[in-house]
Order: C-alpha cells, then sequence, then structure tokens
C-alpha cells in the first residue's frame, strides 16, 4: 500500500509517519506533501492507496484538493481520510459528500490513528481478495 | 485563569468565562492526547511569578475566521517546555541529535494551530472555520495580553494563550 | 529495586501468586501463575502480555520521573515510569515479548482526595508519564482503566492475559 500524508506542518506529517510504521500496517513507501496542490502533484506521479489529509492549509486546502479528487475518475479506489482541527459538523457533512472514509479530529492519540489505519488496511486486504 | 473583557467584537453565544473555559478545555485536550502533558489552570499572579524565571520563550500565532468572527489565537510557550513537547510529540529519544529550531518551531505552531481549531469547534460546533499557516517567533518576555488572556501551566511551566477578536470580512 | 521474574518449570504444576508492590515488577511464562497487586490508587500498574510468546508481566509504579527523587530512583528504579516500565520490557523481552504483539494495558490512576478535599493530580500525571514513556519506545496502549477515586486490586493471568479490576464494590474484567 502507498500512503501520501498531506499536512503544511511537518511535525505532524513525521508523527502520522511514526505512527504508520509503528503500527506494523503493510507499506510499499510514504510520500508526503504540504498543501493540496503538492498533493495533487503526488497523486499524479504515483499509485496511492491511502490519503490522510489536512484541511487548512496554504496555496490549496485539503477540502479543495478532495473536490478535485472526487471529480477524477482515476482516483475513484482512493481511500481518503481527513485529519483536521475543525471538527464542526458542517466540515463532516462536507467530508461524507467527498467520499471521505474516515474523520479524525485533532488532537488524536497515537492509537487511535493505529486503529483507523488497521482498519483501513484491512478493507484494503478484503477488496484484493 | 484571567480573561479581561471582549471589546465591541465579541463571541456571539458564548459569556467571557465561558470562552475562557472553553480555551481551557482545548489547552488541556491538546496537551494531554497529542503530548502526554499535563495542563493545570493557572492565576494571574503564579503566571508572573513562573514567567519571571522564564529567559526565552516561542509566540505562535494562527488567524482564524469562523462565520461573523475572525481574529488571532497566540500561545506563549517557554523555550524549554517546547523542546519538552516536540520529544514527547514525535517520541524523540534522547540519544537522537537535537532538533534545530525550525522544527521546534514547526511543532509549536502546530500546537497553536490545534489549540485554536479545538477551541473554535468547542465554542460554534455548527460553523467551520479557516486557519492560517502558525507564524512563530521568539520573544525574552511572555508579551501583553490581547482581548482574552488565559494563563495556564503545562508540565508545571507558565503558558499563556492570548485571543485577539476583529469583526470578519464582509 | 526487587523484580521477580520465575523461569517456567513444568514439573511445578499449579496456581501461583505473584504479589507485586509498589516499585516491584513481576515477568512470568507459567500459564497456572496470576500476578498481583494490591491498593493502585494513584499509582498505575502497567501490563503486558504476548499471547503468541505466553508471556505476561506488571509493574506497580508510583511516581512519573526519576529526576523527582534520583537517589530514589537508583535504589528502586521501579518506583518512577520512566526507569520502571523499560525494566519491565526487558525483563519480558527475555521471555519472548515481542514488542509489536504486546498488549498493553494501564490500571490505576486514581485521584485519592486529602482529608482537605484537595488532590495532588498524581494518577492523572501518572498516566499520561506512562503514555509518554510507551510511545517513546515506540510501544502502543492497548487498553486503559484509569481515573476516578477509588483503590483498586488488580489481577493478570499468565495464561490467556485476562485481567481482573476490584475496587471494593465491585470488579471488572478486562
Amino acid at each position: 500500500m502507498r500512503i501520501l500524508i498531506v499536512d503544511d506542518s511537518a511535525m505532524m506529517r513525521a508523527m502520522i509517519k511514526r505512527v504508520i510504521k509503528l503500527a506494523d500496517v503493510p507499506v510499499d513507501a510514504i510520500l508526503e506533501a504540504s498543501n493540496g496542490a503538492e498533493g495533487l502533484e503526488l497523486l499524479q506521479k504515483h499509485d496511492v492507496q491511502l490519503l490522510l489529509t489536512d484541511i487548512n492549509m496554504p496555496v490549496m486546502t485539503g477540502a479543495e484538493m478532495l473536490r478535485e479528487i472526487s471529480m477524477n475518475e482515476r482516483w475513484r479506489g482512493l481511500s481518503r481520510v481527513i485529519i483536521s482541527t475543525d471538527g464542526s459538523t458542517v466540515r463532516r457533512e462536507e467530508a461524507a459528500d467527498l467520499d471521505v472514509r474516515c474523520y479524525l479530529e485533532k488532537p488524536f492519540s497515537p492509537e487511535v490513528l493505529r486503529d483507523v489505519l488497521n482498519e483501513l488496511a484491512d478493507n484494503e486486504v478484503a477488496e484484493t481478495d | 485563569m484571567s480573561s479581561t473583557n471582549l471589546p465591541t467584537t465579541k463571541l456571539p453565544k458564548l459569556t467571557d468565562a465561558e470562552a475562557a473555559t472553553a480555551m481551557f478545555e482545548a489547552v488541556r485536550a491538546v496537551a494531554e492526547q497529542s503530548f502526554f502533558a499535563v495542563a493545570e489552570p493557572g492565576d494571574d499572579r503564579t503566571f508572573h511569578a513562573a514567567a519571571a524565571k522564564v529567559p526565552r520563550w516561542l509566540v505562535a500565532t494562527v488567524r482564524f475566521e469562523q462565520g461573523p468572527i475572525a481574529g488571532a489565537v497566540s500561545c506563549t510557550l517557554p523555550e524549554n517546555l517546547a523542546n519538552g513537547l516536540f520529544d514527547a510529540f514525535t517520541g524523540r529519544d534522547p540519544g537522537e541529535p537535537t532538533p534545530v529550531s525550525t522544527l521546534v518551531h514547526d511543532l509549536v505552531g502546530e500546537f497553536s494551530n490545534m489549540v485554536c481549531g479545538a477551541w473554535l469547534t468547542r465554542v460554534e460546533s455548527g460553523r467551520t472555520f479557516t486557519l492560517s499557516h502558525p507564524s512563530v517567533e521568539p520573544a525574552v518576555t511572555p508579551g501583553h495580553a490581547g482581548d482574552m488572556r488565559l494563563v495556564a501551566a503545562i508540565d508545571d511551566l507558565p503558558v499563556a494563550v492570548d485571543l485577539r477578536l476583529r469583526p470578519a470580512q464582509a | 529495586m526487587k523484580g521477580v521474574a520465575e523461569t517456567f518449570a513444568p514439573e511445578l504444576a499449579g496456581t501461583r501468586r505473584l504479589v507485586i508492590g509498589i516499585g516491584e515488577f513481576a515477568v512470568s511464562n507459567r500459564p497456572g501463575d496470576l500476578i498481583v497487586t494490591h491498593a493502585l490508587g494513584s499509582c498505575i500498574a502497567v501490563c503486558v502480555f504476548d499471547p503468541r510468546a505466553g508471556v505476561a508481566g506488571m509493574l506497580h509504579f508510583l511516581l512519573p520521573e526519576a529526576s523527582i527523587n534520583p537517589d530514589r530512583a537508583r535504589q528502586q528504579p521501579g518506583v518512577f515510569a520512566d526507569t520502571g516500565i523499560p525494566l519491565l520490557f526487558e525483563a519480558a523481552y527475555q521471555y519472548g515479548l515481542s514488542r509489536k504483539r504486546a498488549i498493553v494495558t494501564l490500571v490505576g490512576g486514581a485521584e485519592m482526595t486529602l482529608q482537605t478535599g484537595s488532590t495532588f493530580g498524581t494518577g492523572r500525571r501518572n498516566a499520561l508519564a506512562a503514555k509518554n514513556v510507551l510511545w517513546r519506545a515506540g510501544v502502543f496502549v492497548s487498553g486503559q482503566e484509569v481515573g476516578g477515586t477509588d483503590a483498586r486490586t488488580l489481577y493478570l493471568s499468565v495464561a490467556d492475559g485476562r485481567m481482573e479490576v476490584h475496587n471494593g464494590q465491585s470488579y471488572k474484567e478486562l
């Protein structure tokens, strides 16, 4: 599984990467981007199965990036997770409309992210079988 | 915790005390869940006594807009607390190289980002909001209060969270 | 510091209780063993279990950081989270515990009220300190039974990792 992490904080990306490695989820590569525009560039170049993205970022927000993704048939199978400080009902409803599978609100403990990754990895295996 | 009167641009639906309580709850949630740090409410006298012993601070500011309100939240932390929070968040081993200041600044910015977002979600969960990328500056004092200042202690070190409000752009 | 680590001896069948106190830990791979600790107030019991290796262990620590009392930490490192938890894991690794398979549970961390009605907040500090140490070691916490105001007694079965927590009025299985 290739995972793309999109967040404007390098330290948040580092923490998420650490959880991924410790969770023992089968991962081929972990890609990183600091905003939605960079995220889309990486998605164009690489075959990614799981996207973990923040919302509030400069240049292009996570919501704008997810809208672009939802309009492109190429990324129909991409699993999308939002990791954001915005826990408003409005944002969660918007996420549901953009085929987001999981909405993780910051702050979160490492175990919460680990559980999300394990569930998505199990689903990935089930869909491949 | 302490708060000063808000200017004519006030928070809809919340009293000053409710806003301050929500801010401390946000600080505590962020400190405990992501940084495994103990957050306790403070008072002005204790804060100033502890702050006098702090030679260097970091001030991380995030601007926000949420419906009719806009402004900025600034978190002011002692530099040694910032280093401790860095280690806790990243799981850094003491044997690893000391992180460069840009990475610690990034971490403090993310701390402030999370506090601001957690507070806004508590203040008005029915509205979404936008946040700027954090700006982080060093300082030699904890500075002056904004429209509202919350003082607290994280891992027994003094912390100030300032809220500044202005009317949202039409 | 007293650390109790018993070697498996098949000829010695039967249930055995390994009772640990403050600052002590026990590790075992004998299926009939029960690791027990009493009077878990603001202290935290860190329990580990590896179902494949059949190893279980428990540490009962009192305070978050050895820097609070370095002299005591030298004599009894198990009293502190940051020195005791690594010792628990080092002992458990010797019995074949795997960090990735380890099921880690935290119990205790109650806020014990003084006669004045105030608390020190030690229980909360201990729980956070344990989580901090475990995260730095790259270990996830699988479950917890922390907080409240009652002291607890904890039983950990080495055979299957089951735990029972008693607080005087009731008990629950973890």
